[in-house]
């Protein structure tokens, strides 16, 4: 019963701080330069493991797929599976849980350092609103650089998946690319799309609202860094049932 | 300018303030003691609308600053400065953004206007040598007057000082009082500070208030807290182990 309380409070409290958000968006406006700051820092300091972790699970998955496919005698189809697979659902996931770690344990760090040394309450006491001069533009920076981690990281895990299979499949590239539109619809690369979108909000909600609500001296942000980690992880495995059942009904229904 | 109507405050089930009530009035200074953890920055806070009274009415300049919308408090909150117990700084800025982020944020002055701003006011606090520093590059004491040259940026009619003096050594505390009354005398700010430092209360105060288990106890003027016969004010002020005050340790 606690824990659907606290289940419940938890989202009762980050619904009303996103809310939030959006209302000072609308009354204040929103910084331009401080969120292209925060999106171009986000970026580069996630690139180059986003990049990494994209490419391994590419990678990965083809040299996973290659036994199969070589029992059936089916290599030509190799790339069309492993990125289907990266595509649809791995990628996306695994890119994620990387950039939980590193985007959403950094932020609620920072964000409940701030707080616990009364940063954010001198900034209120300055006249100035918190949500708007610190939150909204690393919330939103967040979410349009995780968007865009997350996209090149599916492209890295296709080049990955490419190289792997070339090195270690003896397939050519152009085998390897040959069937992946016969696998890879534009259905699922919308709803691949889509995807990133969701798991590159819910990443920027839970690590901003974890930080700004944080309390209780370093102890607290350690607590507001764990379980930002734990609740994105959740949250994501979660919203990717989701996104997945939502896609399915809607292109059901579009496609009848 | 400043009034509390019987106002309490209760955090986690366990009662902070009681039912305390006082007045001051514009240009004057009142000085909070008490024991720690006993509500004194509590008060501060309450005064800023940082934090909610559980029942009561905190007036700022004749306004219930709990009936106010947010963008009303965050005008209010312009005409108010406050210095932090730990400074509260932005330690990611140097000590000349610390300097101009309230400017720029809440104000129409141009870059001109705020450099010259920021230049003015450090010097005023004897800083202006750490301009290009970042806060950890400085000590204790330029940390404190960079706080007090921050809360004054905006020019504030009220001004919140939580224990300007602490951790510093003496001489540096009577700069900073000094500085702080030269200041006020220039402004005709009102003030509010928090302190144990009973000399550096003395020269502070026009009122002395003692925050003790809950209550306000208003002292008035200085030479009343000093020969006052309530037992636990003497206690306090001289610095008495034994007493009503440490009666339950």
């Amino acid at each position: 019963m606690k824990v659907l309380t606290n289940t419940l409070t938890e989202i009762g409290g980050l619904s009303v701080f996103v809310q939030e958000l959006f209302s000072v968006a609308y009354r204040k406006g929103i910084k331009q330069k401080d969120v292209l700051d925060q999106l171009w820092k986000v970026f580069i300091q996630s690139f180059p493991t986003t990049a990494m972790a994209g490419f391994f699970v590419g990678g990965i998955l083809t040299l996973q797929f290659t036994l199969q496919v070589k029992t059936f005698g089916a290599l030509g189809f190799l790339g069309g599976l492993a990125t289907s697979s990266t595509v649809r659902e791995v990628g996306p996931l695994l890119i994620a849980f990387m950039l939980s770690g590193k985007i959403g344990a950094f932020t609620s760090a920072e964000l409940g350092t701030m707080r616990v040394t009364e940063q954010i309450d001198a900034i209120r006491c300055l006249g100035a609103d918190p949500l708007q001069e610190i939150i909204l533009p690393r919330f939103l920076g967040i979410i349009f650089a995780s968007f865009f981690l997350l996209v090149g990281g599916l492209f890295m895990s296709i080049f990955g998946g490419m190289l792997m299979g070339v090195l270690f499949s003896g397939i050519n590239p152009e085998e390897y690319i040959r069937h992946i539109p016969t696998l890879v619809s534009k259905v699922s690369l919308i709803n691949s799309v889509f995807k990133c979108f969701v798991f590159a909000f819910v990443l920027a909600a839970i690590c901003t609202y974890k930080g700004y609500t944080a309390s209780g001296g370093s102890k607290g942000v350690g607590i507001a860094v764990v379980s930002t980690s734990v609740q994105t992880m959740i949250c994501l495995v979660f919203m990717d049932w989701f996104t997945s059942v939502i896609s399915d009904a809607f292109f059901t229904v579009v496609g009848s | 300018m400043i009034e509390f109507k019987e106002v309490s405050l209760n955090f986690d089930g366990r009662q902070i303030l009681d039912k305390i009530s006082f007045k001051l009035e514009e240009g004057k200074s009142l000085v909070l003691v008490g024991p720690s953890g006993e509500g004194k920055t509590s008060i501060l806070k309450l005064i800023s609308g940082l934090i909610k009274p559980s029942s009561g009415f905190v007036y700022v300049k004749g306004k219930d600053i709990n009936q106010l919308s947010k963008q009303e408090l965050l005008s209010l909150l312009k005409n108010m400065g406050m210095l932090f117990q730990k400074n509260a700084l932005f330690d990611s800025m140097k000590v000349s953004q610390n300097m101009k982020f309230p400017m720029l944020e809440t104000t129409d002055f141009t870059e001109e206007e705020i450099e010259k701003r920021t230049r003015y006011f450090l010097k005023e606090v004897g800083i202006d040598h750490a301009y290009d520093l970042f806060p950890a590059e400085i000590s204790g004491g330029m940390q404190k007057r960079l706080g007090i040259a921050r809360a004054l940026a905006l020019d504030p009619q009220v001004i919140l000082y939580d224990d300007p003096t602490a951790g510093l050594d003496p001489i540096t505390s009577r700069k900073i009082i000094d500085l702080i009354l030269q200041l006020k005398k220039e402004r005709a700010s009102t003030l509010v500070t928090v302190t144990n430092d009973m000399n550096r209360a003395y020269q502070l105060a026009d009122h002395i208030a003692l925050v003790v288990k809950g209550e306000l106890l208003w002292l008035d003027s200085v030479q009343k807290a000093r020969t006052s016969d309530d037992p636990r004010v003497f206690q306090f002020l001289n610095g008495k182990t034994q007493g009503p005050l440490t009666e339950k340790l």
